[in-house]
């Protein structure tokens, strides 16, 4: 038998059936955590399943992560409802880790360790991928798939072949995984990854980061992974380890493991990308559309709401200012990295620059937050696809994808523009 | 009669290979209640001509997050073709009864799945089995 990737160790451990398994096996498998956001969804699974109540039971009281994130505050009589009967349900079923909090969910779920080196986690946003920048196989799953794993823990996986990225060249001192994810997305399409997981290794995947990484992962969904994996290194540990004193086992892959193909990737000269209105892959570098107005810039979500993201926006506004005119809208992923920011100074620095820091949470990548079709924005957060931020009335609203440096730069110059003249690097 | 036991006919959207949520539930109408807009933009990014010219018993041809693949199926299929599903033969057909992909075979929870018209309807079967039963019919 050859060796095996990190999916299908950790898919092998977590088969129901007890037997190893590779790709293209179809398994039912027992996940080690579920991440349960917009609670309402499942509850209405369990409504539609004859429980009009909610879910009468859990499979595991500790990992079930129930965190009411998305609608905070609630902004209607239902949506403040859907917030009151999570917290009823919550209550009724003692679940141990649940959370009402304004934030991201999935920068949530790394704060609180909650998610930990080698575990199987599924969640009910695409974007569980995430979890995968610490070597969690991680992947997202539908609401009522959701409903199925919250009381059973269990569910039925592909597993998915692999393609191995090796990441090489100079490491940099301000993030750089958005740019590495659009690079890849422009070259080989958005759906290269498609079914597949990626493995991310190579020396530049050892020098970054946990919050790149945690960038790249996400992003693998944008490319139609279903898993974006990194190895467990020092970093990772030291990472978890200051978020979550409970045991993990990290997972790699051997080194005779088989992929479906390996992608060598030099960032070495790689600059600064831009994915263009209205897709993911529509990428090109940054002096291509040098020069374009925006009206808005905004840094945050799943992807670049992390500290180091928000700490490069500050460093490079130190003494400048947003451009008049522009709209620079600021929001940390999260309560954890919301506090930390203000302690270390970077919300001050931000708001003397004159942007508009907004409260943690998904709002700042996608509707009701709206880019009008006059607008152009440009912003370090997931999607672009017509009407992304504002919907269909704003499906013309132009957006364009970059890293949070590419970002702050346009919101300094009033215009898409190369972020070196601004970083002292 | 399960649906495994089943061969489904019809004719096929080919919508490619790369459909994701967004492409399914478009322009941030993705969580809202609102379903008559949702039918009005379902895939419209794809193929504009999908709403209108959707029946019931047409079959969509796609690669996008799936749970589980047919290998190679959207590169022997073209839009229009009128093809057969042959779960219990594990074939897919063309018109003229060649085999243009063969299915994988399900785990024991899909193949619940299936019999039972859905994973709601096991989750209600499971639930059931461990005492708690369901308020009302679905």
């Amino acid at each position: 038998m050859t060796g095996q990737t990190i999916a299908e160790k950790v898919m092998s451990r977590q088969n129901l059936a007890g037997q190893d398994v590779a790709a293209g096996d179809l398994i039912d498998a027992r996940v080690d955590g579920l991440l349960a956001i917009t609670y309402q969804h499942i509850r209405s699974a369990y409504r539609r399943a004859g429980f009009p109540d909610g879910p009468p039971t859990v499979f595991d009281r500790d990992r079930v992560f129930l965190l009411n994130e998305h609608n905070q505050p609630p902004k209607s009589v239902a949506l403040a409802q859907a917030n009151l009967q999570s917290r009823q349900d919550a209550g009724r079923l003692e679940l141990a880790n649940y959370r009402s909090e304004m934030g991201v969910g999935h920068q949530m779920m790394v704060d609180y360790g909650y998610v930990r080196p080698g575990q199987f986690v599924v969640g009910n946003d695409s974007h569980t991928i995430s979890y995968g920048g610490i070597n969690a196989v991680a992947t997202g799953i539908g609401s009522e798939e959701a409903a199925f794993v919250w009381a059973f823990g269990e569910l039925y996986f592909t597993v998915p072949e692999t393609i191995k990225i090796n990441l090489t060249g100079r490491p940099r001192r301000y993030p750089f995984g958005k740019d590495i994810i659009l690079h890849l997305a422009g070259r080989y399409g958005d759906a290269f990854g498609a079914g597949y997981s990626l493995e991310f290794s190579g020396q530049l995947a050892a020098d970054m980061d946990v919050a790149s990484r945690l960038t790249i992962a996400d992003h693998g969904v944008e490319v139609g992974a279903k898993f974006g994996l990194f190895s467990a290194d020092d970093k990772t540990a030291a990472y978890v380890r200051a978020r979550s004193d409970k045991p993990f086992e990290p997972v790699s892959a051997d080194p005779d493991a088989s992929y479906a193909q390996v992608i060598d990737l030099d960032c070495d000269t790689l600059g600064f990308q831009v994915a263009k209105p209205f897709r993911f892959d529509n990428v090109v570098p940054v002096s291509e559309v040098a020069g374009t107005r925006i009206d808005q810039a905004r840094l945050g979500s799943c992807a670049n709401g992390h500290y180091e993201d928000i700490e490069i926006a500050a460093r490079m506004l130190r003494g400048r200012k947003v451009a008049p005119g522009v709209k620079f809208y600021v929001s940390p992923a999260s309560l954890p990295v919301y506090q930390q920011c203000a302690r270390d100074g970077l919300i001050a620095d931000l708001l003397e620059a004159g942007a508009q820091v907004e409260n943690p949470g998904c709002a700042i990548c996608q509707t009701p937050g709206v880019v009008l079709n006059e607008e152009v924005c440009i912003s370090s957060t997931t999607r672009n696809y017509h009407g992304r931020i504002g919907g269909v009335e704003c499906s013309e609203a132009q957006i364009y994808l970059a890293s949070p440096a590419t970002v702050t730069a346009a919101a300094i110059a009033g215009e898409i523009t190369d972020p070196l003249e601004f970083l002292d690097v | 009669m399960s649906s495994l036991q089943q061969v489904f006919r019809g004719r096929v959207w080919k919508l490619g290979d790369s459909v994701d949520t967004n492409q399914l539930a478009p322009s941030g109408l993705a969580g809202q209640s609102i379903r008559q807009r949702m039918r009005e933009h379902c895939l419209r990014g794809l193929r504009p001509d999908f709403n209108a010219g959707v029946k019931p018993g047409d079959l969509v041809v796609a690669l996008g997050l799936p749970t589980f693949a047919v290998p190679g199926i959207t590169a022997v299929i073209s839009d229009g073709d009128e093809i057969e599903i042959d779960y219990p033969n594990r074939r897919v057909l063309a018109a003229d009864g060649s085999t243009l992909a063969v299915l994988p075979g399900f785990p024991p929870s899909v193949e619940q799945v299936y019999e039972a018209g859905g994973l709601s309807a096991v989750l209600r079967q499971r639930l059931a089995e461990r005492g708690f039963f369901a308020a009302e019919p679905a």
